[in-house]
């Protein structure tokens, strides 16, 4: 039996897999991997405190200030780097430095402080760090309309660092938080309010002083201006075009009336409240740059590095953010870049790709109830995309599925050597037969063929002759089963049948397999091999104001980076610690794999048990390869120390009840020596494996100890773990 | 008392059998403990125990060894033991003549001491062991035998006692020494700590709450005055579990020992 049921599982996965010849399009690092990525964060305190590099006023700051001013910004920015989202080398980051080092190609000195790197986000943002590195997300990359507005992004952001801006904000802030001098006696909301102001304050100064170096370099000084319109509408997508229906529906089975919204809310031109924001609204921030610009109304380039490497960045980072949007689960937004996509730049498989993989990803979240995780209220939204939002919010679960299965197919019609396609083919068609309970059999072919797709395509010329014919004709069908022309196009096409049985097929064996994988679940996984990701440890404190303590969590995510490979020697678990704390600069397809899986985890770690396909499949399904098991592991540490003082007097207030309730003193006793003797540490561990196979977490051990997280604590949680997942 | 031993024997052997194919994984894998502690006691009834430092404060030592039969869960063996010495308030020595074996009576005159009908020696020497089989259930996460444990405990007590001639310095065994014995069944419980240092030391701290039956059961005989119809040995016997009851009443646990 347990022969059979390995066979059983080994089969079904064989054909779950969704691995294909689809090349990666995401972007990958190359070269050397820079040092700041592969360095402690406290190790670069060390260095910036040592050489004293970027705090030229540090006589205005205590000792102690210096120093937490550098531990904290170096683990804010260790985190991001070490996140795997961020790029180097690549032909995105390569054309963007080259745009800087024209803006720079007059202060050597400036350009070889700076380092630019390109962030896989989809947010639109950029931003600058006090020691002197600009991060630049591909959200707004994905936006800009030209190279002059990519110029004036990086010299505002320049602007930040040359004016030392990190610095004197963290200054700020703990003036206001202490309420010395202007911020004496201020309540919360002025805090909060001062905090705004001072943030405002610097994104201004930094326009004037990035407009200033801006204006030096050949680019049009209009462009400055045109950015301001880009921020201002980065909450729309890359581009306005009208939804059409048919993107998702067909003339065999439209989208119904009531799905279709009749008005869209028109795009707002008004001012946002700035009040508790950190940058100053648009209008403000043109206003102050006017004067200069009409003083300025020269002549200059849009393009001084290259139009055409624009252009392709352009495209890249329209197609990432998309495929960031996807694994985000961000399904909406994906759906309606698919389609933008499609308008700007047809003919491309990874548009049906991005699509196809949209609509599964809708259609499971509505099956399992649970749509507004991944798309976003219509009335929220104004602009085109809100009338995608609205059909996808109103199509029922059932016709989310059927289109989700019609345009897979059609993407695979266009392009039908594309084995990735395919699979997402069966993947779809395996979630309508499960959650619809449907076969081939419930869809026909639609025998009279409509004169216009805006007309009743059901209409019946001839009568039915007798009963059987009357209860056959297509009328009574569609009546009983409105869905049953959805397929119409491609009912009798040979591939979509054998597709479909094949996932009707897959279907039964997923449910043996889902048998099987519960199974697993409460047994172990006779782990051989695992790869395990960078550990996440924090450490917080209520006992002083420090609150979460960054260089001990540091140190103590270092010692489980230790004792990881320790503990699986000591079980027999072949370790592969993937973190880049770990990296020579040379392992840069090491770090890729690292950047890779990180993504896919969260990706994962959200769709939970859903039959969505990853959109990190193909480089994964590589990875399991290359590194020789299909599981991934993620642990992440936890401590809390409480205030013990609270608790003793807590404890002894119950006592003292407790003694006069009785007249009793030594009924008391026990309450405060509980109080005494209660551990005022509590530290809890997760241990999280997920596989690669099934892009599901698989196992998750979770643990709570009332004790501060001592070193045999730490040993003893992760060897358990390691022992469980290897025990036959 | 070999029947006891046998039991634990076999017990243990079960268990060991058991739990070595069940692949139950202890601290790092390891199952087997030993720990020698030293439980001090708040002395609450005036005893003075001859281990101890001050008279306030009592000792007891002890060695347990356990096995981790689950991820949580591990059964001991504990052995405890310690004496004490309680005065009668009495000056009288045994050249007196006295005889254990007469009845017992109060002096009615000066009902804040208990007097012997003919005076006797003027202290009891109790001692005791502890045998004690123990179940340790681990707090939260903990795996045994590493971290916070709330511990119960079953056994019995021995309880030997006899009388302290201090102007003498001689220890007065009676004659028949298999009736000074008591036995006692007693329960407890125990809440306490073990860290792991150097991956095979142990340190321990904690308390325990344990009762002896039979010191609670002479209580009762004595406060509804059965113990008018004891002789002085009966009298002596159970006025040593009595005392040995409140001793062993609450105790700190301090303690060392080795996994492996």
């Amino acid at each position: 039996m347990i022969k059979h049921t390995k066979y059983l599982l080994a089969f079904f996965i064989s054909l779950s897999t969704l691995a294909g010849a689809q090349v990666s399009t995401h972007l990958e690092c190359h070269g050397k991997i820079p040092a700041e990525f592969t360095t402690p964060s406290q190790e670069k305190a060390k260095i910036a405190i040592a050489n004293d590099s970027i705090l030229h006023d540090k006589f205005s700051l205590s000792r102690r200030q210096q120093r937490e001013f550098f531990v904290q910004s170096s683990y804010a920015i260790d985190r991001l780097l070490k996140s795997g989202k961020v790029l180097f080398n690549d032909s995105i980051s390569m054309y963007v430095n080259s745009v800087l080092d024209e803006i720079l190609k007059n202060d050597k000195n400036l350009r070889q402080e700076l380092r630019l790197y390109v962030v896989k986000s989809p947010y639109v943002n950029a931003f600058a760090t006090g020691n002197g590195i600009i991060f630049i997300n591909i959200g707004l990359l994905a936006q800009l309309e030209n190279e002059a507005q990519l110029a004036f992004i990086l010299c505002h952001e320049i602007a930040h660092y040359t004016n030392k801006h990190s610095l004197d904000g963290f200054k700020e802030q703990i003036e206001i938080e202490k309420g010395k001098g202007d911020y004496r006696a201020q309540s919360v909301e002025d805090k909060l309010l001062s905090q705004s102001n001072f943030s405002k304050m610097q994104e201004l100064d930094a326009d004037e002083t990035g407009f200033n170096r801006y204006l030096k370099t050949g680019y049009a000084p209009l462009e400055a201006d045109e950015v301001f319109f880009v921020l201002k509408f980065a909450h729309l997508p890359f581009d306005e075009i009208e939804f059409e229906n048919n993107f998702i529906a067909n003339k065999y089975y439209p989208l119904k009336d009531d799905v279709l919204l009749s008005e869209l809310t028109p795009v707002s031109f008004d001012d946002e409240d700035d009040k508790y924001s950190t940058h100053p609204n648009i209008s403000t921030r043109r206003m102050q740059l006017a004067p200069v610009l009409n003083a300025n109304k020269k002549d200059g380039k849009e393009y001084l590095v290259s139009e055409t490497q624009f252009k392709k960045l352009q495209k890249k980072a329209r197609y990432e953010m998309t495929s960031l949007f996807l694994s985000s689960q961000r399904y909406a937004s994906a759906l309606y870049n698919a389609f933008l996509l499609e308008k700007i730049y047809p003919g491309n498989a990874e548009n049906e790709i991005f699509k196809t993989e949209a609509m599964i990803g809708l259609s499971e979240y509505k099956n399992a109830y649970e749509l507004d995780e991944v798309c976003t209220y219509y009335q929220d939204l104004e602009g085109q995309s809100q009338q995608l939002n609205h059909i996808v919010l109103r199509l029922t679960s059932l016709d989310m599925n059927i289109y989700a299965v019609y345009n897979a197919f059609a993407g695979l019609k266009k392009f039908e050597n594309n084995k990735y396609l395919k699979k997402l083919c069966i993947n779809a068609m395996v979630n309508l037969i499960a959650d619809h309970n449907v076969n081939l059999f419930d869809f026909k072919k639609m025998v009279e063929t409509p004169v216009d797709s805006t007309e009743d395509a059901t209409e019946v010329k001839d009568e039915p002759k007798n009963k059987y014919d009357k209860l056959k004709s297509e009328a009574t069908l569609k009546e009983s089963k409105p869905y049953i022309f959805a397929f119409s196009e491609y009912i009798e096409d040979p591939l979509f049948v054998k597709l479909f049985q094949r996932a009707t097929k897959r279907n039964l064996k997923k449910t043996e397999y889902l048998k099987l994988a519960q199974k697993d679940r409460d047994t172990s996984l006779n782990l051989q091999k695992i790869i395990m990701t960078q550990p996440y440890y924090i450490k917080v404190t209520n006992k002083s104001e420090e609150g979460f303590l960054i260089e001990k969590s540091e140190q103590a995510m270092l010692q489980v980076l230790d004792l990881l490979p320790e503990m699986a020697e000591a079980t027999a678990v072949n370790l592969d610690m993937m973190t880049p704390l770990l990296m020579e600069s040379d392992d840069v397809e090491r770090f890729n794999d690292y950047s890779t899986i990180k993504e896919w985890l969260i990706e994962t770690a959200y769709k939970d048990t859903l039959n969505i396909p990853s959109s990190h499949q193909p480089e994964i399904e590589a990875i399991m390869e290359k590194y020789g098991t299909r599981y991934v592991g993620y642990t992440s540490f936890f401590t809390l120390k409480h205030r013990k003082a609270n608790q003793i007097i807590r404890s002894t207030i119950l006592g003292g009840v407790m003694a006069l309730a009785t007249q009793v003193p030594a009924t008391g006793v026990p309450f405060l020596l509980y109080g005494i003797a209660r551990p005022s540490t509590t530290t809890y561990c997760l241990f999280s494996v997920y596989d690669m196979e099934t892009n599901q977490k698989i196992k998750t051990f979770f643990y709570e100890y009332q004790m501060s997280d001592r070193k045999f604590v730490i040993k003893s949680t992760l060897f358990n773990s390691i022992f469980k997942l290897k025990k036959k | 008392m070999r029947g006891l031993f046998l039991l634990l024997t076999i017990l243990a052997t079960t268990c060991y059998s058991y739990t070595a194919q069940g692949q139950a994984p202890g601290y790092l894998g390891k199952k087997l403990f030993l720990n020698i502690d030293c439980d001090v006691a708040p002395n609450f009834s005036s005893l003075r125990s001859q281990m101890s430092l001050t008279r306030r404060l009592g000792l007891k030592p002890a060695i347990q060894l356990g096995y981790t039969v689950g991820t949580q869960t591990a059964i001991t063996f504990r052995v405890s033991g310690t004496n004490y010495i309680y005065p009668l308030y009495n000056n009288y020595n045994t050249d007196n003549g006295s005889s254990p074996d007469l009845p017992y009576g109060e002096d009615l005159t000066n009902p804040d001491y208990r007097t012997f009908r003919k005076p006797l020696s003027a202290n009891l020497y109790t001692s005791v062991m502890q045998y004690d089989f123990t179940v340790q259930f681990y707090d939260g996460s903990f795996i045994a035998p590493a971290g916070a444990y709330f511990e119960l405990l079953m056994g019995l007590s021995v309880i030997n006692t006899n009388f302290l001639d201090i102007d003498n310095k001689r220890l007065m065994i009676y004659s028949d020494l298999t009736n000074n014995k008591l036995l006692s069944p007693r329960i407890g419980m125990a809440h306490m700590r073990n860290m792991i240092v150097f991956d095979r030391l142990l340190l321990r701290y904690g308390y325990e709450f344990g009762f002896d039956f039979m010191g609670m059961w002479a209580f009762t005989a004595f406060s509804t005055n059965v113990a008018s119809s004891f002789t002085n040995k009966n009298f002596l016997r159970y006025e040593g579990a009595m005392h040995n009851t409140a001793y062993t009443f609450f105790n700190f646990r301090v303690g060392i020992g080795i996994i492996n």
